[in-house]
């Protein structure tokens, strides 16, 4: 794994000198975990995430942000500790069914999802006749409760992907989403240069804002939700939310303007549809597309995680 | 909430492109703020095209933290309770509505002494009769039955408020010598007075501020006091929401305009209402200025940092005097370069801050492994904080502290624990 990331001088040198210190504050000799090793993880990780002219205070600094702790804990973990497991699952067994609870809001969906990541956090994969564990690809950037819930969602955000999303069938029938033919709809004939607008428009946005407008109106979170993922107060993304509708559409109608359309007819043509906006997300929501997104059995073993590309619609 | 056009929605789905997913780790990172910017801006361009991360992301977000919200959401809509506050829609429309009531009632007041000598007290009554339903089906009124109650006591303890009382003590002085006024002109005057804050009250549809005022039966003399209520109301509300307060401007503009179009003479009151308005917001403004004087931020390397100048410098605040001693040290050898940084290193490895909250000259900073310090002087002493309640302490790295006022705040984890204090830190509930 750390083959495949060049590691630079400031790295090697970083980690060595520091390497005691940063061994005492992950409690590696608890764990079982030998300096060599956690050095060498140290270096994959700090290879991983540091460009690669970084200097050498640059890789001290970024070595202490790392959670170092719960880096040997379940690096441990991963080379079969004994005791490192025992740890581990009285820290986390119980907050990981509790967060898959939260995740899957069943209980049975909920067990099952949890018992699918433990095979995966224990290593039943083989690679190599050897078992790997997912718990190799924990590279100590956020807490291990944090990421043992990502790796949840992640999951479960493969297995009822999209369309799968859990929708009881009462509810289908009280969205009247069992009646509607899809082909009914037409699809709204808009001309390129308002889409063109409506693109650069967009493009210019900063990427967060792009991710709010997408979080609220594609995925339909609450103002709440997209604030907790952003650690923001709900108040700070209500009055974003507004100042950002507000002037995306004049910026698109001035652009449009000034490519000599009509004002009349620019406002009719951005205005078209607004009305079955709704129905039309849900629609293209739930498009099945191919799983396997977030499927990490393939390269398991990577100290990466980096997950396969994979068709977007 | 303004809707977007369609059109720009089929776009920004469009521009979803396949991409390498950022990794549980750098996911992870994100949701805990832990990225560097260089990072983080990658991540979230990734989100905003990737639906997929973006449903991990709200996924992940703690168990404890979203049902603090929900609870959060449903004690502003059912009980006057700590927290309500932090509806914000719901305050939102409590400004409206008492502003509303506010304009009215001055107004109103202001109409009836012009007309001292001219409208009989018979057609006044009969005009607000009338005025009253067409108000009525405002949506903002029912909205504000509910909040409206609500604010007024978790913002009864804001350090603010002696200026707000003062405020309104002006207020209802004015207007007790306006009851004065008329008590000495002539009974039926008064009685007119009455009725037509009877009118102003309906016309806020049984809203909160006709709970608040005491005794609603009373006689003319107590009603007219009983408008002090709701400028007082603007006032606070004012400070929490200046920019929707002057938002919904417009809103309460357009109810006197329903009004004014069956008394006409109303006009002039609308125009005084304004101006009252206006003036709140200004010393309102003013007060904000001065309550803060210091802004903080943590650097890249979780190091506390003050700015007593709006922002162009920048000062390291070390919260306990060991380490500054650590610090100064590592200053005087700084002719041993790496020397200097390795204690600077060692001095960061004890505590790295994640999350600082200022109010006013109350200030809260905490980071790894449950290190919270709080400072009531804008940073000059500290004190080490340890949430605990029942029996259990704060655990993990502080992700997050907000507090809305000078007492009430709430402080998360990197474990998903959620703890929130209604005094200042005296006291700590885990939610």
């Amino acid at each position: 794994m750390s083959a495949a990331i060049p590691i630079s001088g400031a790295v090697q040198s970083a980690v060595a000198e520091m390497l005691g210190e940063l061994c005492a504050k992950g409690g590696c000799a608890k764990l079982g975990l030998s300096r060599e090793s956690f050095a060498a993880i140290l270096r994959a990780v700090a290879a991983k995430y540091l460009p690669a002219e970084a200097s050498e205070a640059e890789v001290r600094v970024f070595l202490l942000t790392l959670r170092l702790d719960e880096l040997a804990l379940a690096r441990a973990c991963a080379a079969g500790e004994n005791s490192a497991w025992e740890i581990f699952l009285t820290r986390y067994r119980e907050k990981l069914y509790q967060s898959a609870l939260h995740i899957a809001r069943e209980d049975s969906a909920a067990r099952d999802l949890a018992d699918s990541l433990y095979a995966e956090l224990y290593g039943t994969t083989l690679r190599d006749g050897q078992r790997v564990s997912k718990l190799a690809s924990f590279t100590g950037r956020g807490s291990l409760e944090g990421w043992l819930r990502t790796v949840l969602a992640q999951e479960f955000v493969n297995r009822y992907r999209r369309g799968k999303r859990l929708v009881s069938l009462d509810q289908e029938i009280e969205d009247g989403a069992q009646f509607t033919a899809p082909e009914a709809e037409p699809e709204p004939t808009v001309n390129s240069r308002l889409e063109s607008c409506v693109d650069a428009a967009l493009a210019a946005l900063p990427s967060e804002d792009r991710f709010v407008l997408a979080a609220y109106y594609l995925d339909g979170r609450t103002l709440a939700e997209v604030a907790g993922m952003l650690g923001v107060h709900e108040s700070t993304i209500s009055r974003k939310m507004d100042k950002l509708a507000k002037s995306l559409r004049k910026e698109i109608m001035a652009s449009i303007v000034r490519q000599g359309v009509d004002r009349r007819a620019a406002e009719e043509a951005l205005e078209a549809d607004v009305r079955d906006l709704r129905v039309n997300i849900r629609r293209s929501l739930g498009q099945e597309s191919p799983p396997g997104a977030f499927s990490e059995k393939k390269d398991a073993g990577r100290l990466e995680g980096k997950i396969a590309p994979r068709a977007e619609s | 909430m303004e809707d977007v056009p369609k059109i720009v929605l089929k776009r920004l789905q469009q521009t979803a492109r396949a991409e390498d997913h950022p990794d549980a780790n750098l996911l992870t990172a994100f949701a805990e703020e832990s990225l560097a910017e260089y990072e983080r801006a990658r991540v979230v361009e990734h989100l905003a095209q990737c639906s997929d991360c973006r449903e991990v992301v709200a996924l992940a977000v703690p168990a404890s933290e979203s049902v603090a919200v929900a609870a959060a959401a449903v004690a502003a809509a059912s009980r006057p309770s700590r927290g309500s506050w932090l509806s914000w829609p719901g305050l939102r429309w409590g400004v409206a509505a008492a502003g509303i009531v506010a304009i009215i009632s001055i107004g109103i007041v202001q109409y009836t002494q012009r007309q001292k000598s001219a409208a009989p007290a018979a057609n006044l009554m009969a005009r607000n009769g009338t005025a009253a339903p067409a108000a009525q089906p405002l949506p903002s009124a029912p909205a504000a039955s509910e909040t409206q109650i609500v604010v007024l006591p978790a913002e009864k303890e804001k350090p603010s408020e002696a200026q707000a009382k003062e405020r309104k003590k002006d207020l209802s002085n004015g207007q007790n010598n306006l009851g004065a006024d008329r008590l000495a002109g002539s009974p039926s005057q008064n009685l007119s007075a009455g009725r037509a804050l009877q009118g102003g009250r309906s016309v806020a549809a049984g809203s909160a501020a006709s709970r608040i005022g005491a005794g609603a039966g009373g006689g003319a003399v107590p009603k007219a006091v009983e408008v002090s209520p709701a400028p007082q109301t603007v006032v606070v509300e004012a400070q929490a929401a200046p920019v929707t307060a002057t938002q919904e401007g417009p809103t309460s503009d357009q109810v006197i305009e329903n009004q004014t179009q069956q008394a006409s003479p109303y006009n002039s009151a609308k125009a005084v209402g304004a101006i009252a308005g206006k003036d709140l917001a200004t010393t309102q403004n003013a007060s904000k200025l001065t309550v803060a004087p210091a802004r903080w931020s943590i650097n890249a390397d979780g190091a506390l940092q003050r700015s007593l100048d709006g922002g162009k410098t920048w000062v390291y605040v070390n919260v306990n005097s060991e380490l500054a001693d650590s610090r100064s040290q590592a200053a005087r050898t700084a002719d041993n370069a790496y020397e200097n940084n390795k204690s600077k290193v060692k001095a960061k490895l004890n505590m790295i801050f994640r999350a600082v909250a200022a109010n006013g000259t109350e200030v809260w900073a905490g980071g790894s492994a449950t290190m919270l310090y709080h400072s009531a002087d804008s940073g000059a002493h500290w004190a080490r904080v340890l949430p605990s309640a029942e029996g259990a302490t704060l655990s993990g790295d502080i992700t997050r502290i907000e507090f809305s006022d000078a007492q009430h705040g709430r402080i998360a984890t990197s474990s998903g624990e959620v703890w929130i204090t209604a005094d200042d830190g005296q006291t700590w509930r885990r939610q």
